[in-house]
């Protein structure tokens, strides 16, 4: 549990029930009040945020939080490149947070280069007396051992590893709630078995409910099963590298060649027949719960058309000319694609049975081929470095900041993030133009832009956008929000939910 | 010196297996740093070279990385888990054992009690009611996907009956002693039950197999001749000389047993060996991969050598 680096989400919405950030968010992303912070104040041109904390505030052992912890946890990232990559992720400040500094007990000051607001709700305050001494050598190995003290409304009093967490009322906290005195989750390697446990009452609650039980579990007496927005993008994405690590073909790097193939995936025949219905077409990697965020590119999206995908192929120079069957390249091969799936979703190999047959209508056979996760990152590293040796992957990404999905796509990420390996100097000139952006309109526009340029460019097809699907039974416990956003595990930081659910009298 | 034959050719074996698990798993594509971090936001080439020197993964793999390994584990020395971050691999392995050994162990005490007892009366009388059931029933356990058969079993006695929990050893009530044994004892009577029953199978069918094949031989008919009880004639005459094939199946089966165990751990969320194995495989977590695969190579080889052992006892020739 240590915010600095993990390896499933599931631990960073673990510890929004007992870490906090300065500012809170509400189920709409909002800004609240409800975290450290009282309020927050911007000067008249935007770089220094004067942040006043709530009087008193305390830590679960009930000794005082104050300005020094928030300013440590802050400088500690501002320290080195190699400080974090998770919820206290040294992206977060650099090139961002010139300084910051205690005025008093309460109140911090905090200097940018640009204006910004984005970074008061994202980086978890933690207790200077644990983690003040810990270099940046040992930082990314600290195991952060329960019982685990936080501000938040929950203290984390018994981890085992990959079987429970024992989550207990901080009896410090300011309120209101929690109410529940005692939050348990249970890891069960086999989805199915939970969803038999909540049918009998043994839980409360579940994530990822499998598609095919989320009808038959929703007409359970007490049950409410369904679904709700999430930040994940399915996508199709193609390996656009020219030189080392290249694909089996050039025409992976010819724009039109990969705008062609895009006509040729119809996106709401795998929403139905892959998700049964629970889920989206995709148009780019920004999510629609990212509100005014997401872009309304609708005039410029490709209808499924495999005739005109063959046409748009042929224009760029595409056809099958010995009739065989299949399309050659610019020099003169069969076009032969290899699909690599992870191994972590069972949608994946559905997906690529319908890809295999559409892209074959139009000339192109695909061969798909099943990998671990760990053999895909090996995959989509840098390609100078042994990386790439792929033509297209089929993987997502999830996030709940919008800039997030944009920055994937920067040169700056080739062997970190941006596994298509695809460059665009005015593309990343955009993304620097966003970062420093504080108004949402002008923030929309750029994204907008952006959007338009992935979607035009295609490093990638975004497929869907699935919906995640929750369960939890209303018999025993009552205050689940009525929300698009899942009621527990809400993706958001800090838990905005879990300090408003009662045990039914 | 048969003994010393068999003991020598065990270490060895030991040796070359533990020096293959090193290479073996460094061959598996893919980077145990990039799991580490998982697809985290802002990964930078720094914190990556930080992480590969901090887990001595940035050291050339032959020779520097390889002798450390043989040396630490000269020493007894299994190093520290990289998905457990730093915890010792003994510390990760030890609580993960009791919970493998006790129900895989019960199982099979209860599938060769259960499994030898019904093949040798099957066998005995051929085309008899409990042959017939026996049988079949054997051969459909034998058959059934072990994860379909935790399924049903969940289903039918967790979720419609309710006579046991769903949910695994994670959630007891740890309030004292004997309620924590008692939660322990009722949430294994399940997977016990399923590796119980797909196991009882093979020993049915083996048995079976065994058991009719001596009874062709001419010293029963000869037993018979003299006029001892068709019970007898089974216990002291045919169950001794149908042992040899079945001690090489539990010795076979000791090595299964463990990896078995994998998807019987996974159906239900069983903190074992087999899980941690999986769990392991996918971070690419090299250090506990190589224990484990040592255990249960050398739980096969010990299995082995006793197997050649009791062997020699039981049939004389075979240690001339």
């Amino acid at each position: 549990m240590n915010p600095h680096i993990y390896q499933f989400a599931i631990a960073g919405e673990i510890m929004g029930t007992f870490y906090e950030a300065l500012v809170g968010k509400d189920l709409n992303g909002k800004p609240t009040n409800t975290a450290l912070a009282e309020s927050w104040v911007a000067s008249d041109d935007g770089l220094t945020w004067t942040v006043k904390l709530k009087p008193q505030l305390k830590w679960a052992d009930g000794s005082r939080l104050t300005a020094a912890d928030v300013v440590a946890s802050w400088k500690f990232l501002m320290g080195s490149k190699a400080a974090g990559v998770a919820l206290n992720s040294t992206a977060i400040v650099d090139g961002v947070v010139k300084s910051i500094s205690a005025i008093d007990d309460n109140t911090i000051q905090i200097a940018t280069a640009y204006p910004t607001q984005s970074i008061l709700n994202r980086i978890a305050i933690l207790p200077q007396k644990v983690w003040g001494n810990i270099g940046y050598d040992k930082v990314t190995d600290f195991q952060n051992p329960a019982p685990i003290v936080g501000s938040g409304p929950f203290t984390l009093t018994n981890w085992t590893r990959g079987q429970s967490v024992t989550l207990e009322r901080n009896p410090y906290y300011r309120g209101p709630g929690p109410f529940l005195k005692e939050v348990r989750l249970l890891h069960f390697s086999n989805p199915d078995a939970a969803v038999q446990a909540l049918r009998s009452g043994e839980i409360d609650y579940m994530t990822d409910v499998p598609i095919n039980q989320v009808k038959a579990l929703g007409e359970v007496p007490n049950i409410v099963a369904k679904p709700f927005q999430s930040y994940r993008t399915v996508y199709l994405g193609f390996n656009t590298s020219t030189g080392k690590g290249a694909g089996s073909t050039p025409a992976l790097a010819d724009p039109a060649f990969r705008d062609a193939l895009s006509y040729a995936v119809d996106k709401q025949a795998l929403v139905a027949r892959v998700l049964q219905g629970y889920g989206t077409p995709a148009t780019s990697m920004l999510v629609p719960a990212y509100g005014a965020l997401y872009p309304d590119i609708s005039d410029i999206v490709h209808p499924f058309d495999l005739a005109l995908a063959k046409k748009k192929l042929a224009a760029a120079g595409y056809v099958d000319s010995n009739g065989n069957g299949l399309i050659e390249d610019k020099q003169g091969h069969d076009i032969h694609l290899r699909l690599y799936i992870p191994d972590v979703e069972t949608t994946y190999p559905a997906i690529a049975q319908f890809l295999t047959a559409w892209f074959r209508q139009v000339g192109v056979e695909i061969t798909t081929t099943v990998v671990s996760e760990a053999s895909l990152l090996s995959n989509v590293a840098d390609p100078a470095k042994g990386g790439g040796n792929y033509d297209m992957l089929i993987w997502f990404w999830e996030a709940a900041e919008p800039t997030f999905p944009l920055s994937v796509f920067q040169t700056s990420q080739i062997g970190g993030l941006n596994w298509s390996f695809w460059s665009d100097p005015k593309y990343d000139r955009m993304y620097e133009d966003l970062r420093r952006t504080l108004s949402v309109e002008k923030s929309a526009e750029i994204a907008e832009k952006m959007v338009r340029k992935l979607y035009t460019e295609g490093p990638y097809i975004a497929l869907y956008y699935p919906a995640t699907l929750h369960a939890y039974r209303t018999d025993r416990i009552s205050g689940w929000p009525d929300s698009p956003v899942p009621p527990l595990m809400t993706g958001i930081f800090p838990n905005p939910t879990v300090t408003k659910l009662k045990v039914k009298q | 010196m048969f003994l010393l034959r068999k003991l020598a050719s065990a270490i060895l074996t030991i040796f070359v297996i533990s020096a293959l698990g090193f290479f073996i798993f460094r061959a598996m594509p893919g980077d145990p740093e990039r799991m580490l971090i998982g697809a985290a936001q802002g990964i930078t080439p720094e914190l990556l070279a930080q992480i590969r020197a901090r887990w001595g993964l940035d050291a050339p793999l032959f020779p520097d990385q390889f002798l450390s390994y043989i040396l630490s584990l000269a020493r007894g020395d299994f190093g520290y888990s990289f998905k457990f971050r730093g915890e010792t691999v003994l510390g990760v392995i030890g609580p993960r054992m009791m919970p493998t050994l006790l129900f895989v162990g019960t199982a099979q005490v209860i599938a060769m009690v259960v499994g030898l007892w019904i093949g040798s009366r099957a066998g005995w009388r051929q085309g008899s009611i409990l042959d017939r059931f026996g049988s079949s029933l054997a051969l459909a356990a034998y058959g059934m996907p072990t994860f379909w058969l935790g399924m049903l079993l969940l289903i039918v006695f967790a979720a419609w009956l309710s006579w046991f929990p769903v949910t695994g050893l994670a959630n007891i009530e740890q309030t004292n002693n004997f309620q924590q044994w008692l939660g322990i004892a009722w949430r294994s009577v399940l997977p016990i039950a399923t590796l119980a029953i797909a196991q009882t199978g093979q020993y049915v069918l083996l048995m079976r197999a065994a058991v009719v094949e001596v009874s062709k031989e001419d010293f029963v008919t000869t037993a018979r001749a003299k006029g001892i009880g068709s019970n007898a004639v089974l216990r002291r005459h045919v169950t001794p000389n149908a042992r040899l094939p079945i001690v090489t199946l539990i010795s076979l089966n000791v090595g299964f047993i463990l990896a078995g165990a994998i998807t019987v751990e996974t159906v239900f969320s069983w903190p074992g060996l087999g899980l941690l194995t999986v769990e392991a495989m996918r971070a690419r977590d090299y250090p506990v991969m190589q224990a484990l695969f040592l255990i249960f190579a050398v739980s096969i080889v010990l299995a082995n050598l006793v197997a050649d052992l009791l062997y020699a006892r039981l049939d004389p020739r075979v240690s001339r």
